[in-house]
């Protein structure tokens, strides 16, 4: 992991020390709610529920967690998200940047119409197209299948203008100089282009990897059997019924749905920081 | 594709619609559908695909095992959805022609997927109509043809803390005004309130529908063509549900959120609420097995007209586009046979929807269920009106206002009357 | 200098002028023209794949829900399209009159004017912090500021509850400074404001580590050069970093005005949109419509939202070009 220099201006001891405090300070109070969630998945539902609440549990339990992985097909809802995410942030990561990299890069005609198309279809939200986008999947025959789960969201305005504006900052320079040194497009895109985006590849993972983890709706209309499902509808399912909710069950399902963000996060982040300092030395 | 009912049929009939500009909606009114061909009484075969919801969808596969042993040429196959948005489920599922062959739907559900026009309409003669608690029956029948075998059913009743009414020296009210006086004993006893009602939050009109038929409203007319909110009757009923908040007996921001009742009515902060069969278990959850001795269950309180409750469960129906139908209808029977409702009660704790399966003992012996029971028979369904959802919940949002006083009853009941006008009743 | 930024402005909006590579590249207009269709081959060529499941899933929906939002399509229509009447602009104009929908509209700028600068602060202010020499414990602060973002939300809706009841956490915190907290989910003035707090904690991880991305490529040599110049800390932070960070700002502002005008899930898990409609927004108006399956009506009201994104985020991109 590379560190950017210390900076001299900022080395005095003491408002460090002050930084120090309010960032634990502000940790705490970010934390708290979370730090509930975490507690919650370890206590019965009835202390969850209780008023007023406390945030030790008195009868520390683990039956919240082991009730839900003895559910059938856990294990293969787990899988199904994790599949979905990855082949979504996969299909993200490598159309968008190729599209962001013509977008940006490229003069071409008919970009202006592209892109204009993209910024348009950036603000469209998902409730409007919904009900058609699923006639045309169920027609092309894609119902209760992973291609259902994935295609529809294997490209992503939203990647495309991300990698758009990243890509647009890299040096018309360093291009030319390439293109002098006899690289073609595809050669420049993958040798030069993507090896200079890891910050912008990296939060677009992480943004796609959220929204598909999370994705409820889609999956939830598209799987015709339970073997499709994925882990949010799986929780819905389990936890949340019709006149009552199982508050153990879901920040127990909560706590399992939220652990693999946090390593995804936990491991991208070096990316973040070795893509800047790459493009930082330039 | 065999079926070209989705979206290039969609686009481009709304194309042609866009280019013919002006061209009106046919009319296809309802009231003509036919349902299909009879069901015979051999035994059923191939696969059967059912959806079923929730809980219900988990523990389904252990009920029809026993179907599968009686029909070993048929396969049923359940999946379990969640509630959390099952209707969009259903509706994109008939928009495309991938349904299943059943699926279990809501009671105050029903209509509006019949206005989709993927059921199919129940065939003669499958099971006898009159079996069925009537505010069940009464519930499957839209547009003058039957879309639904009614499978469980739940009522309402009154939930209080039995050892504040003991404290107190009260006894389980039976009128409106015996209610007030209890709420306030047991409001004597140390609860802040007497009682809790659902304040504008979604279904707020399951709670306050009620008041209207106790005071002997009928909230459309005979033929479910118009909406009839504009009656003295009603009026009476609404100011009843006002009259809650404004004796200080009920507090003015009731509940939003599933789960928040519960710990209120175990610490004593509520002495009363009304709600449905699943509450045992939910208190339990909250305040532990110990605490059910706590609990008293009483009918509802009757107003001037009767003690009416709201009557709500599930259903059975069958897609048009089911590719065995047969064997779905097949199903559907059997599960409204009473001997299977006895044992779906059994695993489940649904309350049958056949009233001869209530003779059961394991039915009969319960006293908390012999208090469902009594209410069943004078419980209401919604208006089997394909717009209600709409309309129910203009009437959440209108009964909002009149808790939180910023309307009148009056004010309140011109308004749904109004907007319930403008939606219609879908005729 | 170069590379000084990640996020680019430049041709932000889509008129950005012809670069000067281009008009200097070769001096036969022919040679220069089949160099164009070489390079319009190759970009699109780049641009296929996106281009074939953009098409097939993103504009095809989108275009069949505007159409929609122009008849009168409910529900009952989906096994009959042809049975659907065009009503021109009907439904936009009956959206109008309900007064349910001009209030959600209000309710949806209120939480959009204020949220969006209150959570670009708040990001921008923990990023500098971050940024600001700190070592130790770097790695744990990052993680633990983003935690919220990848919180589920119906989980962590039940202790916002407890947090926000009238003898909750935040009115303890409150009555310790004096002050007499407002039964905020209840109160029709005060539930907004919860929800916006709600949503400035689940939402300032991402523009935070977008912030510090952007952070880390200021070269520190501007900043000693600075120093040098007498310049305090703020006067450098306001002259120096601020500027640099335009477009990173940019980038960040468009993010949370398309996440923020679609606002939707808190008043859903919390609210129900009450109380008194005071946390209805145009999301969550559209979702009821949908349920009740008027897609006519409910198309229309997305699309009203549409437009509204898209005069934002233009006026965002116009202002930040301008300024730079």
């Amino acid at each position: 992991m590379t560190i950017a220099a210390p900076r001299r201006t900022l080395r005095r001891p003491s408002p460090r020390a002050l930084i120090y405090i309010l960032l634990s300070l502000g940790l705490v109070i970010t934390l708290a709610p979370f730090a509930w969630m975490l507690l919650g998945s370890i206590k019965p539902t009835g202390e969850i529920l209780a008023n007023p609440n406390q945030w030790l549990p008195e009868n520390p339990t683990l039956s919240n967690f082991t009730d839900l992985l003895a559910k059938q097909n856990f294990g293969l809802y787990f899988f199904n998200s994790v599949l979905v995410a990855v082949a979504c942030v996969i299909g993200n990561l490598l159309f968008c940047s190729m599209a962001g990299y013509a977008l940006a890069k490229i003069d071409f005609a008919g970009k202006k119409l592209l892109f204009s198309l993209v910024l348009l279809m950036l603000v469209v939200p998902g409730i409007a197209t919904f009900v058609p986008l699923f006639v045309q999947v169920s027609n092309l025959g894609m119902a209760n299948s992973y291609i259902g789960l994935i295609l529809p969201y294997v490209v992503t305005p939203l990647g495309v203008f991300l990698m758009r504006q990243f890509i647009g900052e890299i040096p018309d320079s360093l291009l030319e100089a390439a293109r002098i040194d006899g690289a073609g497009e595809v050669r420049i895109f993958f040798r030069l282009i993507l090896p200079l985006s890891g910050p912008a590849l990296a939060t677009l993972a992480i943004l796609t990897f959220l929204a598909q983890w999370n994705n409820f709706l889609w999956p939830l209309v598209i799987a015709q059997t339970d073997d499709m499902y994925t882990l949010p509808v799986a929780l819905a399912l389990f936890a949340v019924g019709a006149n009552g909710t199982n508050y153990g069950l879901l920040l127990a399902g909560s706590v399992v749905v939220v652990l693999p963000m946090i390593l995804i996060f936990l491991f991208l982040q070096r990316y973040f920081i070795q893509g800047i300092a790459s493009t930082g030395i330039k | 594709m065999a079926r070209k009912t989705g979206l290039a049929a969609l686009a481009s009939g709304i194309l042609v619609v866009l280019a013919l500009a002006g061209c009106g909606r046919a009319d296809t009114a309802g009231g003509d559908v036919k349902a299909g061909a009879a069901i015979d009484d051999s035994s059923a075969s191939g696969t059967i695909n059912v959806w079923a919801m929730g809980t219900e969808g988990e523990l389904l596969p252990d009920l029809v095992a026993e179907f599968e042993e009686q029909n070993p040429d048929a396969d049923v196959t359940v999946t379990a959805v969640p509630w959390q948005d099952y209707a969009k489920k259903i509706e994109t599922a008939v928009a495309s022609g991938s349904t299943p062959d059943a699926t279990m739907i809501g009671s105050s559900d029903l209509a509006s997927f019949v206005a989709g026009g993927g059921l199919d309409p129940v065939p003669d003669g499958l099971v006898d109509d009159a079996s069925f608690f009537a505010g069940a029956q009464s519930s499957t029948e839209i547009d003058g043809a039957t879309y639904a075998v009614p499978w469980y059913v739940e009522t309402r009743v009154l939930f209080y803390r039995a050892d504040l009414a003991k404290a107190a020296g009260v006894a389980a009210p039976r009128t409106w005004d015996e209610f007030d006086e209890f709420a306030k004993a047991l409001q004597g006893e140390g609860a802040e309130w007497g009682f809790s009602s659902a304040t504008g939050a979604p279904y707020t009109w399951q709670g306050v529908l009620p008041y209207m038929w106790q005071a002997g409203a009928q909230l459309t007319d005979d033929g479910l063509k118009d909406f009839t909110f504009d009656t003295p009757e009603a009026l009476e009923g609404f100011e009843r549900y006002q009259s809650l908040f404004t004796s200080g007996i009920a507090s003015q921001n009731g509940p939003v959120n599933l789960g928040e009742i519960e710990p209120q009515f175990v610490s004593g902060a509520v002495g009363s609420f009304i709600s449905g069969p699943w509450e045992t278990g939910l208190l339990v959850q909250a305040g532990g097995e110990d605490f059910l001795a706590n609990v008293g269950l009483a009918p509802i309180p009757a107003g001037p007209d009767a003690n009416t409750s709201y009557i709500g469960g599930s259903h059975f129906s069958v897609f048009k586009d089911a590719k065995n139908r047969d064997g779905a209808w097949k199903l559907v029977r059997w599960l409204s046979d009473a001997g299977t409702q006895e044992k779906w009660f059994e695993i489940s704790g649904d309350l049958p929807a056949v009233q001869s399966a209530w003779e059961g003992d394991a039915l009969a012996s319960d006293p908390n269920l012999a208090v469902f029971g009594e209410q069943l028979q004078n419980a209401q369904n919604a208006p089997a009106v394909t717009t209600w959802t709409q309309v129910g919940a203009l009437v959440d949002s209108e009964a909002e206002k009149v808790a939180k006083g910023v309307s009148t009853p009056e004010d309140a009941l011109a308004a749904i009357q109004s907007g319930a006008e403008k939606i219609g009743t879908g005729e | 200098m170069s590379a000084t930024t990640l996020i680019a402005p430049s041709e932000a909006a889509t008129t950005s002028p012809p670069r000067k590579r281009d008009r200097a590249q070769s001096r036969s207009p022919r040679r220069r023209g089949r160099a164009r269709a070489r390079r319009t081959l190759v970009a699109w060529l780049f641009c296929s794949p996106f281009l074939f499941f953009f098409l097939l899933f993103g504009l095809w929906p989108v275009l069949a829900s505007l159409l929609m939002s122009f008849t009168d399509i409910t529900s009952r229509d989906l096994r009959t399209p042809f049975n659907v009447g065009f009503v021109g602009l009907q439904n936009y104009l009956a959206l109008f009159s309900d007064d349910t929908f001009v209030r959600s509209v209000l309710n949806t700028l209120y939480f959009v004017v204020v949220g969006i600068p209150l959570t670009m602060v708040v990001a921008l202010t923990i990023a500098v912090a971050l940024n600001s020499g700190i070592t130790r414990l770097k790695a744990v602060f990052r993680v633990g500021y983003f935690a919220p973002v990848v919180t589920s939300i119906i989980a962590i809706a039940v202790v916002w509850r407890y947090m926000y009841q009238d003898d909750g956490l935040f009115n303890a915190a409150l009555a310790v400074i004096g002050i007499d907290g407002p039964d905020w989910l209840n109160d029709p003035a005060w539930a907004m404001p919860a929800l916006i707090i709600m949503a400035v904690w689940r939402n300032f991880g991402i523009p935070m580590v977008i912030f510090l991305a952007g952070l880390q490529a200021i070269p520190t040599e501007l900043h000693e050069a600075a120093s040098v110049d007498g310049a305090g800390k703020w006067r450098s932070f306001r002259s120096i970093t601020l500027p640099l960070l335009r477009p990173t700002t940019l980038v960040v502002a468009v993010l949370l005005s398309i996440a923020y005008l679609q606002f939707f899930e808190e008043p859903f898990v919390m609210t129900g949109g009450g109380p008194l409609d005071s946390t209805t927004s145009i999301g969550y108006f559209a979702y009821e419509q949908f349920g009740f399956g008027l897609y006519g009506i409910a198309s229309a009201a997305s699309y009203v939202l549409v437009l509204v994104i898209a005069l934002l985020s233009f006026l965002q991109f116009r202002l930040f070009r301008s300024r730079s």
